[in-house]
């Protein structure tokens, strides 16, 4: 034990004399926890969403590339077969390795977290021993990959491509680089096999106040974590070699099977149990016909601080051809009443108006403003000056500032109407096109309710 | 003498390849015993299978009356070794190196007494890239020694050495032998193991096929020593052929040689006949067999 201790401090310390150690195991997370504020930072508070993407890119890479890439290099010199004639057990010096990428991947999280409160303005997590524990099943996960890539590969390179083929897929279709939001449906149902997205899903779930009900329960994320984990540590342990000249049977790769059984059976049982489903409701499918029981809760988090920071100076004044906004219903002409009245009867009727998350629901009137403002339709401006009252009349004061502040610095989040001929508005217009103009309305329907000035508000 | 170490009918195979054929020796209390062969003899898969890196095919191995095979772990308290090429991360100091290795062990020297005994001094502090190939080895020797070993294993510790640290490795290993440490010495250097080790086991081809002290071995090898003399005129002395003892006689120039087994005797005869003749001996040369002699007629080699 004391001899596994001291194995532990050793590394450590080697680790800091490492040059090539430090870039990777700290510069880089710095980095990425920088890349990421500056792609999002228009998010309130910052980083919300994506610290858990962050963290798990740091975890990941310091599990699946940086124990590995130690751990190779140490057996390819020859320096685990010195171990080996030590009286200590098979996996006490590789346990005590790993123990200390848990210290030093922790490390750099917790720099990732002090950085990104204190430089990005990001919150403290708000279940900081919440966090503690799901980092440790993590790390536990990834460290169980990176055993199996540590036995599998013979020399350095080898893990790079190895890490490669892990790491890459998490990063692009695996929720993990690129949020499960708007990757596409195909790639919604790989990222559930995947153990990046728990990885993210449970962080997230630790980090935010208030987790959104299309979220599925921390226990499936951390079960999923725990049955990759502990299959990555046995194959590791059943294809363990001490030495690099020692060639792995065709028996011992067999042992792969085990670590990615369970990608196999999470992501099948995230199918089973209508997980992809649930979060496909909020993102894909129609708002109108989505089920009553989904809520969006992200606006919960929204604090009095948080809608502080809004800034209106960059908003287009009302009368501007983009996200033009009438000042009232007066000197319409004939033609232009009844086209304003039929409008309004058809908004009260409209079911997606109607459903009971509130968030979706402003963010579905925002969208048929949007609309008709891409469109153009003629009484573009009276529509939104209707929909902005509608909701006025619609949603509670309180309630509506942090919905518009949410949907405002979230502008990637809920699901998108891309045509409501149901309100006599004719055509069908781009997703990507019309999250920009709710950003915008959003904004300025917001600057109404507190209070606020921009340039040209009528 | 106890046995410290105790091989018996060791064999081991790669495949097709049998690099050890029922090999059995033993090694006493205090004793060096030299583990010599051409390479690929066998030597390293012995030492292997003794300290656990390889797992026989067959044959048991006893150290300190403990059985290596089902209590490796007990056994590695008993044991130090040193393999042929050290291996340690770069960055790590001697110092750190010693420390580490010992916290592993029940009973253990300090870093600081070891740095000293080893002549580390100089570099103890200083990253193991930075050691010098004789540093490197003296270092390795220090850490077969960390936890007092009673049986230590040297494969090959003095390849590619300069002859200084040759010589400063060999001044340690006798020091460990004046210690009464039983050490396994495996070398394919003659003047090496004729200089340190009181026994040598010769191996070829996987078989053990000698085991003895050198003059044993050399014994045992059969080996004649030669005798090369000069005289004061060139004339063959027909004679010399007569003598009881001379075999393989041959003259050049004013030059004679001859093999004897006995060169005691021979000597006295050769000098009695000179005198006879009148003759003045002007140069006289006694070669005797050496351990290489013996091992490349043991190992059948030229």
């Amino acid at each position: 034990m004391k001899g596994l201790l001291q194995h532990l401090l050793i590394s450590l310390r080697l680790n800091f004399r490492s040059r090539q150690a430090l870039v990777y195991g700290f510069i880089f997370p710095v980095a990425f926890l920088f890349a990421f504020w500056g792609i999002y930072n228009k998010s309130i508070p910052p980083l919300n969403d994506e610290l858990g993407q962050v963290l798990t890119v740091t975890i990941l890479s310091g599990a699946c590339f940086g124990m590995p890439t130690a751990m190779v290099a140490e057996r390819q010199r020859g320096v685990w077969r010195r171990y080996r004639l030590l009286p200590a057990g098979t996996g006490g010096i590789v346990i005590s390795g790993m123990i200390g990428r848990v210290v030093l991947v922790g490390l750099a999280v917790l720099i990732q977290l002090v950085l990104a409160h204190f430089v990005c303005g990001a919150n403290w997590p708000a279940h900081p021993v919440r966090l503690a524990i799901v980092f440790l099943f993590v790390i536990f996960a990834f460290l169980g990959l990176g055993l199996v890539i540590t036995m599998l590969a013979d020399d350095v390179p080898a893990v790079q491509a190895l890490g490669q083929t892990v790491f890459l897929p998490m990063l692009i279709v695996g929720g993990v680089g690129v949020k499960l939001a708007i990757l596409p449906d195909w790639a919604r149902h790989i990222a559930v096999f995947m153990p990046g997205l728990y990885s993210v899903e449970a962080i997230n779930q630790s980090i935010q106040s208030t987790v959104p009900a299309d979220r599925w329960p921390l226990s499936v994320s951390i079960g999923a974590l725990f049955l990759i984990g502990i299959s990555g540590c046995v194959a590791g342990r059943m294809m363990f070699r001490w030495d690099s000249n020692e060639r792995m049977s065709p028996a011992g790769r067999k042992w792969v099977v085990l670590a990615i059984l369970p990608w196999l059976a999470v992501g099948a049982f995230a199918h089973v149990a209508g997980y992809v489903k649930l979060r496909e409701s909020s993102v894909a499918i129609a708002p109108a016909t989505a089920p009553g029981n989904i809520q969006s809760t992200g606006w919960q988090s929204i604090s009095d601080a948080d809608i502080e920071k809004i800034r209106y100076d960059d908003l287009l004044p009302d009368w501007d051809q983009v996200t033009p906004v009438a000042q009232s219903l007066e000197n319409l002409d004939e033609a232009g009443g009844a086209r304003v009245e039929s409008f309004e009867n058809a908004l009260n009727a409209w079911q997606p108006g109607k459903i009971d998350d509130l968030e979706q629901r402003v963010r579905n009137l925002l969208a048929a403003a949007s609309i008709s403002d891409i469109l153009p339709d003629p009484q573009e401006r009276e529509i939104t000056f209707i929909i902005f009252q509608h909701i006025r009349a619609d949603v509670p004061d309180d309630k509506l500032v942090r919905i518009l502040a949410y949907i405002s610095t979230h502008p990637d989040s809920g699901a998108v109407i891309t045509a409501v001929p149901e309100l006599t508005i004719e055509g069908e217009m781009k997703e990507s096109e019309i999250r920009q103009r709710i950003e915008a309305y959003s904004r300025k329907l917001l600057a109404r309710v507190t209070g606020k000035t921009y340039q040209g508000r009528l | 003498m106890a046995d410290i170490l105790r091989v018996e009918n060791l064999s081991k195979s790669y495949g097709p390849v049998e690099a050890l054929r029922g090999i059995t020796f033993t090694a006493g209390d205090g004793e060096i015993l030299g583990l010599l062969g051409p390479n690929g003899a066998g030597k390293t898969s012995t030492i292997e299978c003794i300290v656990g890196l390889r797992r026989p095919d067959q044959g048991s191995i006893s150290i300190c009356g403990l059985n290596a095979l089902t209590e490796p772990k007990r056994v590695k308290q008993r044991i130090g070794v040193a393999l042929q090429s050290i291996a340690l991360q770069d960055k790590i100091t001697s110092r750190e190196a010693l420390g580490l290795f010992g916290s592993f062990y029940e009973r253990h020297l300090e870093p600081h007494d070891l740095i000293e005994r080893f002549s580390l001094r100089e570099k103890a502090d200083f990253p193991f890239q930075s050691l010098s190939a004789g540093q490197r080895q003296r270092l390795a020797l220090a850490l077969a020694f960390v936890n007092q070993p009673d049986l230590l294993l040297l494969d090959e510790p003095t390849v590619g050495l300069d002859p200084q640290s040759r010589h400063d490795l060999h001044a340690s290993i006798e020091q460990l032998r004046d210690d009464n440490r039983t050490i396994l010495l495996a070398t394919h250097d003659m003047a090496e193991a004729q200089q340190l080790c009181s026994r040598i086991a010769i191996i070829n081809h996987g078989k053990l096929i000698a085991l003895g002290s050198p003059d044993e071995l050399i014994r045992q090898a059969n080996l004649l020593s030669s005798v090369h003399f000069q005289i004061s005129a060139r004339a063959e002395l027909r004679q010399i052929f007569a003598l009881p003892e001379a075999r393989e006689v041959e003259w050049q120039g004013d030059w004679g040689a001859f093999r004897t087994a006995s060169p005691n005797v021979a000597l006295i005869e050769l000098a009695k006949l000179l005198e006879a003749q009148h003759l003045d001996l002007l140069d006289l040369q006694l070669r005797r067999p050496t351990l290489e002699d013996a091992f490349i007629k043991l190992t059948g080699g030229r």
